[in-house]
C-alpha cells in the first residue's frame, strides 16, 4: 500500500462511490493479551461491508467484539490480520500519523460516555476537529455554530460540556463527529448512558442524519435503537452471526474457531 | 475510629507502590533539607566547639619581660583566673615563608599548655632546644612539613642585632585565631619549646598571658591584675586586657555568615520544594481513589471519615519518608561542617543534631500533612466543575497548543504546581542575583574599602612618608598616597580599632558609605558596626582617647578629646598581622592632624596605600622601592596588589553552596514539572485518546503536552523573575550592609537569560517523557467506559 497521507486528504469523499460499499472489512482478526497471558480473541476472521448511505446497527452481547470492530475501522486499534478499506483508502498498514489524517477525513466517532473535552466550550469541542480537518479558525467556528443550530444547542455554545444534560452532551458529541462531514459516523452505544426519552431522541437524530445521506454504523444493545437502522448485524464471540432478514444481502461470517479464550 | 483504621489499611494496601514512591521522594527531599539545616547549625557552632576543645583563652594581657615563672604563678593565684599560660614573644624574621616581614615568634612557657592548646594536624609539640611548631597556614604557603628545617633570625630588644637560628619543625597545627585568614591577616607563627625559650630568654621582647576566667568577669580580673602590677617594680605600662575569645569568636562568626546564610537558604528552599512536590504527589495518589471513595460514601462513610483516612495515609507515608530523611541526613553529617572549621578534626564525623533533625522533620511532616488534609477536605466539600472553555474565539489557530493550554489551565492543582515551580525558580533567580552581586563586589575592590591599587605594609618600624613622597613625586601615574598609623584607642570608653589617616599625597580617605570625610582635626569617621555598637549617628559627638601607637604601648594615653562623627566609611581590612585586625565595618578613622595636635608629633605610619592611574602597572611602582618602603632600620615590606578580605573570601566559599542550591532547585523544578505532567497524562488518558480519535497526530499530542509544560514554566518564570530578583537584591543588601561594604546589588542579566534558556530546554526535555506516554496512549482501550 503506497497511499500517502496527502492522497487521503486530497482524495476525500470524492473517492467514495455514489453507490456500492464505502466500507469493506475482510478477514479481520484481533486478539488481546490478558493479565494471565491468555489471549482473548475479540474478532475472529470477520467480513463486513457497508454501502454509502446505509444505517447499520451492530448488536450482540457484551464482549462480543462490537467496540473492537469500531476501533479497528477507525484505525484506533490495529488488527492482527485482515484489511479495512474506506472508499479507496486502506486503513490497515498505515502509520499512526497517516491514520490520524484518515480519521479527520473519513471518521466521526460517538461514544457511550460522550468523551467530550470539558476544558473546551461546547462550540470549541466542535471547532477543534473542524480545524484539524483543514478549516481555518473562523470557518471552523462557523461550522460549529451551524451544527449546534442543527442539533438545537446554539444557546449553549459558550458553556462547558459538563453543565449539559446527558442528551445534550450526546447531541454535542454527534455534532463534533459531524464536524468534517465524515464518510462514516461510528457510534459506540450512544444511548447506553441515557434514559429512554434521551435514547429515543438520539435514535431519532441518527435516523434523521441517515435520511440526509450520512452513512452510520451504530453499536447498541437497545432493540429500539437498532430498529431505527436499515440493517442490523448480530455479533457473538468476535464474529457476525446473522443479519436482519430485511436488510440487503450481506455474507454472514460464521466463527471459524471455537468460542472462548484461546488456550 | 475503627472505620478510619480500616480505610487507612485499605489505602496502604491498595496504594503501596505509590506509598513507597512517596516515602522515597520525601526521604530524598527531606534528607537534603535536614542534612543542610543540621550542617548549617554544625558549621555555626563549630567555632565554639573548637574554642571549648582547645580551652581557648578568654582574655589576653601583656606581661613585662623578665621572670616569667613569677608572673605565671601570680596570674594563677588570682581568684578570677581558672587557667593561665604564658607565651614568650620574640621578634625576628623567618626565611622562605611569605609574608616575611612580620612573623610571630613565640615560645611556650609550659611543656604542655593547658590554655590555648594548639590543634595538631601533624607531628607533636616541641620539647627539644632546636624544635619548633609551625602554624598550618604558613606550612601550606611555604611547603614546609614535619622534619623540615626552618632558618630564622632572632632580634634583640633593640632590633639591632639578629641571631641566626636553625630549628626542626616537629609539629604543625592550628589555633582558633588562625581559622579565618585572609591575605592581609595571615601570618607566620612559630612556637618554640620551653627549652629553647629559656635559652633565649634574654631576647624576650614581650610576654603574653593567656587567661581563662573562673567565676569572675573581666572587670574583676582587671582589678586583680592592676593590684598585682601595683606590687611590681615594673609597672609603667598601661594595663590592656584583650577579650580575645569573644573577639575571635565574633570575627569567625562574621566571616562564616554568608556561608551560613547560603546553607540556611538552601535548607529552607529544599524544604519548601519538598513540601510542595510531596503534597502534589500525595494529592494525586489520594485523588486516584475517587471512585472507591464514591462507593464508600454510598455505603455510609462520612466525609470526616474519608478525610481522616486520607490524613492517616498521609501521616504514614510522610512519617516513613521523614524517618528515611533523618537516617540519610545523619549518614551525610560527616560532610559538615563546611568552611574553615573543617580543618579541626575534633568537630567532624558522624553527628545527629536532634534539634535540627527533630524540628525540621516535624515542620516538614506538619506542612505536608496539613496541606494534604486541606486539599482532601476541599476536594470532598467543594467539588468543583471544570471551568468552561471561555469565549469560543480563544481557541487559537494551532489546535495542539490551544488544547494543551486548556488542559493545563482547566486542571485543579495547576496553581500549586506553578506555585512550587515559581518558588524554586525565584530561589534560583535570587541565588543568581546574590552571586552576581558578589561577583560585582569582588571585581571592584573599592566596594570593600580598597580604593587603592597597592598596599605596602611594614612590620615593626615606622615608614618615612616624606621619603615615600619624594620617591614617587616624578611619577604621574600615582594619583594619591595614604598612610595609615594604627592606634590603640577608645571611643566613649570602648576599645576600638583606630587608625590615623595621613594624606601623603591627596585625599587619604577610603570609600564612604554615608556622610562625608573629616575636614577638620575634630571630625572622625566610624565603621558601620562600631557606629551601631556605640549607639551613635552621624552628627553625634564622641569622646576619643588614643595611645601614641600600637606596637609600643609605653607612651601614655592622650587626654580624652571630643570629635564629631561626620561619616561612616569602610575601614580597610588591613592591619598588623596577628596584632591588629580592623574589619570593614569595625573601627574608626581620624585625620593625622588630630594625632599631631594631641601628641605634638605625627602618627607613626605602618601601612602605605598607593592609588594609581588606571593604566599604571603596580609592579612598576613596587620596583621603585627595591629595599622596601623607607624606614629607619631598612626592614622588609610586604606588598599586596590584591587583597580579598576574609568576609569576601568566605562569601566565595558560599558560592559553592549557592551553586549546589541552584542545581538542586533546578532539578527540583524540572522534576516537579515532569512529575506533574506524568500525573496529568495518566489522569487525562481518556482526553488524549479522544484527541487521537479526533485526528491528532503523534506530533500534535506531543505538542499538547509540551505546551502544558511550557505554559507552567512561562507563568512560573513571569512570577519568579521579578520576585527572585527582588529577593536576591534584598538578601544582598542585608548581607552587604552587615559586613560593612558598599551595597551595590547587581542583577546578572546574561546569566539569568542563560538560566531561563536552560530551564526551558531542561523542562521541555523532561516533558518529552510524559509526552511520549501520552502519545502511546492506547486510544481504543481508553475510550471504552467512563
Amino acid at each position: 500500500m503506497s497511499t500517502t497521507v496527502t492522497s487521503v486528504d486530497a482524495g476525500g469523499t470524492g473517492d467514495i462511490p455514489a453507490h456500492g460499499p464505502v466500507l469493506l472489512v475482510k478477514g479481520l482478526r484481533k486478539s488481546y493479551e490478558t493479565d494471565r497471558d491468555i489471549p482473548v480473541r475479540a474478532l475472529r476472521g470477520l467480513d463486513f461491508t457497508v454501502s454509502k448511505g446505509e444505517f447499520v446497527a451492530v448488536s450482540g452481547p457484551s464482549g462480543c467484539g462490537k467496540s473492537t470492530l469500531l476501533n479497528v475501522i477507525a484505525g484506533l486499534e490495529v488488527p492482527d490480520e485482515g484489511t479495512v478499506r474506506i472508499g479507496d483508502d486502506e486503513v490497515t498498514g498505515r502509520s499512526e500519523d497517516q491514520l490520524a489524517h484518515l480519521r479527520r477525513r473519513h471518521i466521526g466517532m460517538v461514544f457511550q460516555f460522550y468523551n467530550l473535552l470539558d476544558e473546551l466550550s461546547v462550540e470549541q469541542n466542535i471547532a477543534l476537529p473542524a480545524m484539524l480537518g483543514g478549516r481555518k479558525r473562523k470557518a471552523a467556528e462557523a461550522r460549529a455554530r451551524d451544527l449546534l443550530g442543527l442539533l438545537g444547542l446554539a444557546d449553549r455554545a459558550g458553556s462547558s460540556p459538563s453543565v449539559l444534560s446527558g442528551g445534550q452532551r450526546q447531541r454535542l458529541a454527534i455534532a463534533r463527529a459531524l464536524a468534517n462531514d465524515p464518510t462514516l459516523l461510528l457510534a459506540d452505544e450512544p444511548t447506553g448512558a441515557l434514559d429512554s426519552e434521551g435514547s429515543a431522541e438520539i435514535a431519532a437524530l441518527f435516523r434523521r442524519l441517515n435520511r440526509d445521506g450520512q452513512t452510520i454504523i451504530l453499536v447498541t444493545h437497545d432493540p429500539n435503537v437498532a430498529a431505527q437502522a436499515s440493517r442490523v448485524v448480530r455479533m457473538a464471540d468476535g464474529a457476525i452471526l446473522a443479519e436482519d432478514p430485511e436488510s440487503p444481502g450481506n455474507p454472514v461470517s460464521a466463527p471459524s474457531e471455537p468460542v472462548g479464550p484461546a488456550e | 475510629m475503627n472505620v478510619v483504621l480500616l480505610l487507612w489499611r485499605t489505602r496502604l494496601r491498595s496504594s503501596w507502590r505509590s506509598a513507597v514512591i512517596l516515602v522515597v521522594l520525601i526521604g530524598l527531599g527531606g534528607a537534603v533539607t535536614l542534612a543542610v539545616a543540621a550542617g548549617a547549625r554544625r558549621t555555626a557552632s563549630a567555632n565554639d566547639a573548637i574554642l571549648d576543645e582547645l580551652n581557648s583563652s578568654d582574655v589576653v594581657t601583656a606581661i613585662p619581660p623578665g621572670q616569667p615563672d613569677a608572673a605565671l604563678a601570680a596570674l594563677r593565684s588570682l581568684p578570677d583566673v581558672s587557667g593561665a599560660e604564658l607565651w614568650i614573644g620574640f621578634t625576628g624574621q623567618t626565611q622562605g615563608i611569605p609574608p616575611a616581614a612580620i612573623p610571630a615568634i613565640l615560645g611556650f612557657w609550659s611543656e604542655r599548655p593547658g590554655v590555648d592548646r594548639p590543634f595538631l594536624t601533624s607531628g607533636r609539640l616541641p620539647t627539644g632546644r632546636r624544635e619548633a611548631f609551625l602554624n598550618q597556614g604558613a606550612a601550606d604557603r611555604s611547603g614546609l612539613g614535619v622534619g623540615s628545617k626552618l632558618q630564622l633570625a632572632l632580634a634583640d630588644q633593640s632590633f639591632s642585632d639578629f641571631k641566626p637560628v636553625e630549628v626542626e619543625i616537629v609539629g604543625i597545627g592550628l589555633f582558633p585565631d588562625t581559622m579565618i585568614e585572609d591575605e592581609l591577616t595571615n601570618k607566620v607563627a612559630v612556637w618554640f619549646s620551653r627549652a629553647f625559650t629559656e635559652e633565649h630568654i634574654d631576647r624576650m621582647v614581650y610576654g603574653s598571658a593567656r587567661l581563662t576566667l573562673g567565676r569572675g568577669d573581666v572587670p574583676a580580673l582587671a582589678a586583680g591584675l592592676a593590684a598585682m602590677r601595683a606590687g611590681s617594680s615594673d609597672n609603667d605600662d598601661d594595663l590592656v586586657i584583650g577579650e580575645v575569645r569573644e573577639e575571635d569568636r565574633q570575627r569567625v562568626q562574621k566571616a562564616l555568615r554568608p556561608l551560613l546564610w547560603a546553607m540556611a537558604g538552601l535548607a529552607l528552599l529544599a524544604g519548601v520544594t519538598t513540601a510542595l512536590v510531596a503534597t502534589q504527589a500525595l494529592g494525586r495518589t489520594l485523588r486516584r481513589r475517587r471512585l472507591d471513595d464514591q462507593s464508600l460514601a454510598a455505603m455510609g462513610c462520612t466525609t470526616r471519615q474519608l478525610v481522616a483516612a486520607d490524613l492517616a495515609y498521609a501521616v504514614s507515608v510522610v512519617g516513613g519518608g521523614i524517618v528515611v530523611a533523618v537516617a540519610l541526613a545523619v549518614a551525610a553529617s560527616p560532610l559538615f561542617p563546611v568552611g574553615p572549621a573543617r580543618r579541626f578534626a575534633t568537630v567532624t564525623g558522624v553527628h545527629a543534631d536532634l534539634v535540627a533533625l527533630g524540628l525540621g522533620g516535624l515542620a516538614l511532616t506538619t506542612t505536608i500533612v496539613v496541606l494534604a488534609g486541606v486539599a482532601s477536605w476541599r476536594r470532598r466539600t467543594r467539588p468543583g466543575t471544570p471551568r468552561p472553555g471561555g469565549a469560543p474565539g480563544l481557541l487559537g489557530s494551532r489546535p495542539a497548543s490551544s488544547v494543551g493550554l486548556r488542559l493545563v489551565t482547566g486542571r485543579r492543582g495547576t496553581i500549586s504546581t506553578i506555585a512550587g515551580v515559581s518558588t524554586g525558580l525565584a530561589a534560583v533567580v535570587a541565588a543568581l542575583t546574590f552571586t552576581g552581586s558578589l561577583d560585582h563586589l569582588v571585581a571592584d575592590p573599592a566596594l570593600v574599602g580598597m580604593g587603592w591599587d597597592v598596599v605596602g605594609r611594614e612590620g615593626y618600624t615606622e615608614v618615612d612618608v616624606a621619603q615615600v613622597r619624594n620617591a614617587v613625586q616624578d611619577d604621574p601615574s600615582v594619583r594619591r598616597i595614604s598612610g595609615i598609623g594604627y592606634l590603640d584607642g577608645e571611643l566613649n570608653g570602648i576599645i576600638t580599632p583606630l587608625a590615623a589617616m595621613e594624606p601623603v599625597v591627596g585625599d587619604p580617605w577610603p570609600p564612604i558609605i554615608a556622610g562625608r570625610a573629616p575636614r577638620s582635626s575634630r571630625e572622625i569617621m566610624v565603621g558601620d558596626t562600631t557606629l551601631r555598637a556605640l549607639k551613635l549617628r552621624i552628627g553625634d559627638e564622641v569622646d576619643v582617647s588614643v595611645a601614641a601607637n600600637l606596637v609600643n604601648d609605653t607612651v601614655p594615653r592622650s587626654e580624652t578629646r571630643r570629635f564629631t562623627v561626620v561619616g561612616s566609611a569602610i575601614v580597610p581590612a588591613i592591619g598588623l598581622a596577628g596584632i591588629y585586625t580592623p574589619r570593614l565595618d569595625v573601627g574608626a578613622l581620624l585625620p593625622a592632624q588630630a594625632f599631631l595636635e594631641m601628641f605634638g608629633t605625627p602618627p607613626r605610619v605602618d601601612v602605605v596605600l598607593f592609588d594609581l592611574d588606571r593604566h599604571a602597572a603596580a609592579p612598576a611602582l613596587i620596583d621603585r622601592f627595591p629595599d622596601g618602603l623607607p624606614d629607619a632600620n631598612g626592614n622588609g615590606t610586604e606588598w599586596y596588589t590584591s587583597a580579598v578580605p576574609a568576609e569576601i573570601s568566605q562569601a566565595e566559599e558560599a558560592r559553592r553552596v549557592i551553586w549546589l542550591a541552584v542545581a538542586a532547585l533546578g532539578l527540583a523544578v524540572v522534576a516537579t514539572i515532569a512529575h506533574t505532567l506524568l500525573g496529568l497524562v495518566r489522569q487525562r488518558r481518556r482526553d488524549y485518546a479522544v484527541l487521537k480519535a479526533l485526528g491528532f497526530t503523534r506530533g500534535q499530542i506531543r505538542s499538547t503536552v509540551l505546551t502544558q509544560s511550557g505554559a507552567i514554566l512561562a507563568v512560573a518564570l513571569v512570577a519568579a523573575l521579578p520576585l527572585g530578583a527582588a529577593a536576591g537584591r534584598w538578601l544582598w543588601t542585608a548581607f552587604a550592609g552587615r559586613i560593612g561594604v558598599i551595597v551595590e546589588p547587581s542583577i546578572p542579566l546574561l546569566l539569568l537569560a542563560g538560566c531561563v534558556l536552560l530551564s526551558i530546554l531542561a523542562v521541555q526535555g523532561a516533558a518529552l517523557i510524559p509526552a511520549t506516554i501520552a502519545r502511546r496512549t492506547p486510544a481504543g482501550q481508553a475510550l471504552h467506559g467512563e
